[in-house]
């Protein structure tokens, strides 16, 4: 008697086929399973061998264990330095400790951003002229110095007296991120395996985005920096003696981009015409991510009701509450990044601002501004979701010789020129007095806009994955 | 690209784009309050003109105070001592009705935790359409008798979608036990911003009942999904003597059954049915309620081109992927 639940299955593949394919119609047996697929024991954390740095800890390959793990802690407190001390505690220097105007320091905050995409564009594109940017040991050097210097200036920060000093100081502190983003993101190519890459990003975000709610209140100069300066010198000093010290540790390092697992990307694997094309749109996506952000989140954080309910609310289980949805956002980001097309990413970065700039502007319609936690924990999962896709993206479309020039136009032109037009122009509408209703439904419509762009791309070619990707070369 | 296809596509984008002007009204949606934080109360000789919706904090409607619309409870506390012209509705948070009360519409009871006075006057019809249960916990034995019964119904349904919807489920099954990760991690995502806009489409008022078909939808996806981890195991358990669909049914029942008791756990219980909810949601979702089968990206690994398997792993998945172009067209 034939099971009433006959599955249609396809010869050499598995049960269950999708009816319309190719396959010839079998009943499964009772008692039988579908066989597993390729796909199966290589994704997402469910098969054997899954992440494959557990799989290198299981086979004791330490070298290679703690070179990821040496680039996760980099990246993370690289990263808590740039969204709590240079995005918080320089404005709080200017306003506060200095005495200048809001727009005036916003305005230096903007010329800090235009130096710092000019600076990485110009590092990035020499590093790989040069041949630098395949070499670990340089992007090492680079990076090191990098952190000694920053570690140097953030020092030297509370000496600042004036708005000529804080001024010479931004340009400074602007030229080492300019330098250090195509060194320290070409580091990924190196260190952190193909497949791992969205889970370490998710790490990396997981880490800075838990601690930055949590561990940066009150967001004043004075408590950052002591913050952030032993962290950031017991770092440096690690680097720069990893660096410039010959060790075999580094050696064996540097032999591990020659592994395509490594050093080619996923998105690289199959090379073909066409990749500029690929980096320029996915960093105008990613521009148009970082320009929603810090569009909305300028004019958001001028809002004490909003604030005081969430980011600075003196209640730490708020503080909490959000670390941990950074962290839950980070986890299912890095997921998604490993099973999905990165496109997928994109449609919920711009899904979720979308989402969060409406349910910030309809309390607006009803009456007044209504801070609930929905808010800020949806802008939290929009946050992670993006930072992911940003730290594993770049290097994913790059093979070594490509990685530093990949990353400066991936992080360094679409972050930092985004940072730089969304602060004009929230200053510009600041200036035409701007109601906050108005500003946060163009920032919304924008959002929406873009998700329905990316919605509409992956409708029409729904399969790229990690199968058929470009070479940005 | 197909005509069908652009069609769809067309009306996809339609839909999107719908969400834009309800985003950029200028006026409310409809007349109306909306409760979410803190207390508030209509007062004596004050008329609300619309519908009162309380999603969190509390809402009073005080004696001689007039509501000319329903009220709906979704979270949050109510307490009726006025007139309502309309429905009252309670679907969760704790509802009361006073003495004084007087209901024009129907009164329905849908799992709020309900105080009605005897002296509560109620003009229409008054409906409990599950049973109710205690905001605080303490009754565990009308919780436990609430699964039972969802148990039986999700058991028929699963053995009656085993007989006539076989390979949907089975892809679900697939999806939820070759890829728990990316199932959790999807129905988390989609739990969490889907309940936000439940809740936003349910501010509307005038969509409230969108709202209420959205939720329902994904607690169909849940179903859909625990009844497909339980056509997945019993696949492998069934005999002639018995049948697959028959063993999904109970393998279902039992998986809610599982997850209410687990939800009695003080602490960490909640969080877990919640877990297992998403895990059900989101294997649901992958599979686009079961219409196409899960199939995640293939990354290479770390020395697979020294071990030369490279290139049949992307061959052995991308020659079987029934949605992705050729390569070099994607």
């Amino acid at each position: 008697m034939r099971e009433p639940d006959a599955i249609r299955g396809d010869a050499p593949v598995d049960w269950p086929v999708g009816e319309g394919g190719p396959g010839v119609e079998r009943p499964l047996a009772d008692g039988e399973r579908p066989r597993p697929r390729p796909s199966d024991r290589r994704t997402d954390g469910s098969g054997t061998g899954t992440v494959q740095t557990i799989g290198f800890i299981r086979q004791r390959r330490w070298t290679t264990v703690i070179g990821t793990g040496l680039f996760v802690s980099m990246m993370a407190v690289g990263y808590y330095y740039n969204v709590t001390f240079v995005q918080l505690g320089l404005l709080d220097l200017g306003t506060t400790h200095l005495g200048l105007s809001s727009d005036a320091v916003v305005r230096l905050m903007a010329l800090f951003a235009v130096i710092t995409c000019a600076v990485s564009l110009v590092v990035g594109f020499t590093m790989t002229r040069q041949g630098w940017s395949a070499h670990l040991r340089t992007k090492l050097r680079v990076a090191a110095v990098v952190a000694a210097v920053q570690v140097a200036l953030t020092f030297a920060s509370s000496w600042i007296g004036g708005e000529a000093g804080f001024t010479a100081w931004l340009v400074a502190a602007a030229c080492t991120m300019g330098v250090g983003i195509p060194a320290t993101f070409g580091l990924a190519v190196d260190l952190v395996p193909v497949r791992d890459r969205g889970a370490v990003a998710g790490l990396i975000t997981g880490v800075a985005y838990f601690l930055a709610p949590v561990a940066s209140y009150p967001w004043t100069f004075g408590h950052l920096r002591t913050q952030v300066l032993p962290v950031m010198a017991a770092g440096a000093a690690g680097a720069v003696v990893l660096a410039f010290v010959p060790n075999r540790f580094v050696d064996v390092l540097a032999g591990q981009s020659a592994d395509s697992g490594f050093g080619i990307g996923r998105y690289t694997a199959q090379r073909r015409h066409g990749g500029a094309l690929t980096l320029v749109a996915l960093a105008a996506l990613m521009f148009g991510v970082f320009f929603i952000d810090s569009l909305g989140f300028l004019r958001l954080s001028e809002e004490t009701v909003y604030m005081q309910g969430a980011w600075l609310s003196g209640d730490v289980s708020v503080r909490v509450f959000i670390g941990v949805v950074h962290v839950v956002g980070a986890w299912v980001a890095a997921v998604f990044y490993s099973v999905f097309d990165y496109r997928v990413l994109f449609a919920w970065a711009f899904g979720l601002f979308g989402l969060v700039h409406l349910l910030y502007t309809f309390p607006l319609r009803l009456g007044e501004p209504a801070p609930v936690l929905a808010e800020p924990m949806v802008y939290a999962l929009a946050v992670s979701v993006y930072t992911v896709l940003n730290f594993a993206l770049w290097a994913d479309l790059s093979t070594p010789r490509t990685i530093a020039r990949n990353s400066a136009v991936g992080v360094g032109l679409s972050g930092w020129t985004a940072t730089f037009v969304s602060t004009a122009l929230a200053l510009a509408w600041r200036q035409a007095e701007m109601e906050l209703d108005a500003h946060l439904r163009i920032v919304d419509s924008i959002a929406v806009v873009l998700f329905l762009l990316v919605i509409a791309a992956l409708y029409f070619k729904p399969a790229l994955g990690g199968r058929a990707g470009r070479e940005v070369s | 690209m197909t005509p069908v296809r652009a069609l769809r596509a067309l009306a996809l984008l339609a839909l999107l784009a719908a969400v834009v002007p309800l985003g950029g009204c200028d006026d409310g949606i409809a007349r109306g309050a909306v409760v979410f934080d803190g207390e508030h109360a209509i007062v004596r000789g004050e008329t609300l003109e619309g519908d009162l919706v309380v999603l969190a904090g509390r809402a009073e409607i005080h004696e001689g105070a007039l509501v000319r619309g329903s009220v709906w409870v979704l979270g949050g506390a109510c307490v009726v001592s006025g007139a309502v012209e309309g429905d009252v509705t309670g679907l969760a948070g704790r509802l009361t009705l006073g003495d004084d009360s007087r209901v024009g519409g129907d009164l329905v009871l849908g799992g709020s935790d309900a105080e009605v006075a005897e002296g509560a006057q109620v003009e229409g019809e008054t409906t409990e359409t599950l049973s109710q249960v205690s905001g605080d916990g303490a009754s565990t034995g009308p919780r436990l008798r609430t699964g039972l019964q969802a148990a039986l119904v999700l058991g028929v349904v699963a053995l009656i979608v085993s007989v006539w919807w076989g390979v949907p489920l089975a892809r679900v099954g697939v999806a939820a036990v070759r890829h728990p990760v990316a199932s959790l991690a999807t129905g988390v995502m989609a739990g969490l911003t889907g309940l936000v806009v439940v809740v936003l489409v349910g501010f509307t008022l005038v969509l409230l009942p969108v709202a209420v078909l959205m939720g329902l939808g994904g607690l169909v996806a849940v179903a859909l999904g625990w009844a497909g981890l339980a056509a997945y195991v019993a696949a492998g358990v069934a005999t002639p003597w018995l049948p697959r669909p028959l063993v999904t049914g109970l393998l279902a029942a039992a998986v809610l059954v599982v997850v209410t008791l687990l939800a009695l756990v003080p602490l960490a219980g909640g969080a877990l049915a919640l877990l297992a909810a998403a895990w059900g949601l989101g294997a649901a979702l992958l599979t686009r309620v079961g219409s196409r089968e899960f199939r995640p990206a293939v990354i290479a690994d770390v020395g697979q081109a020294e071990r030369g398997d490279e290139g049949q792993a992307e061959r052995g998945d991308e020659g079987q992927a029934d949605d992705a172009p050729p390569a070099g067209k994607a």
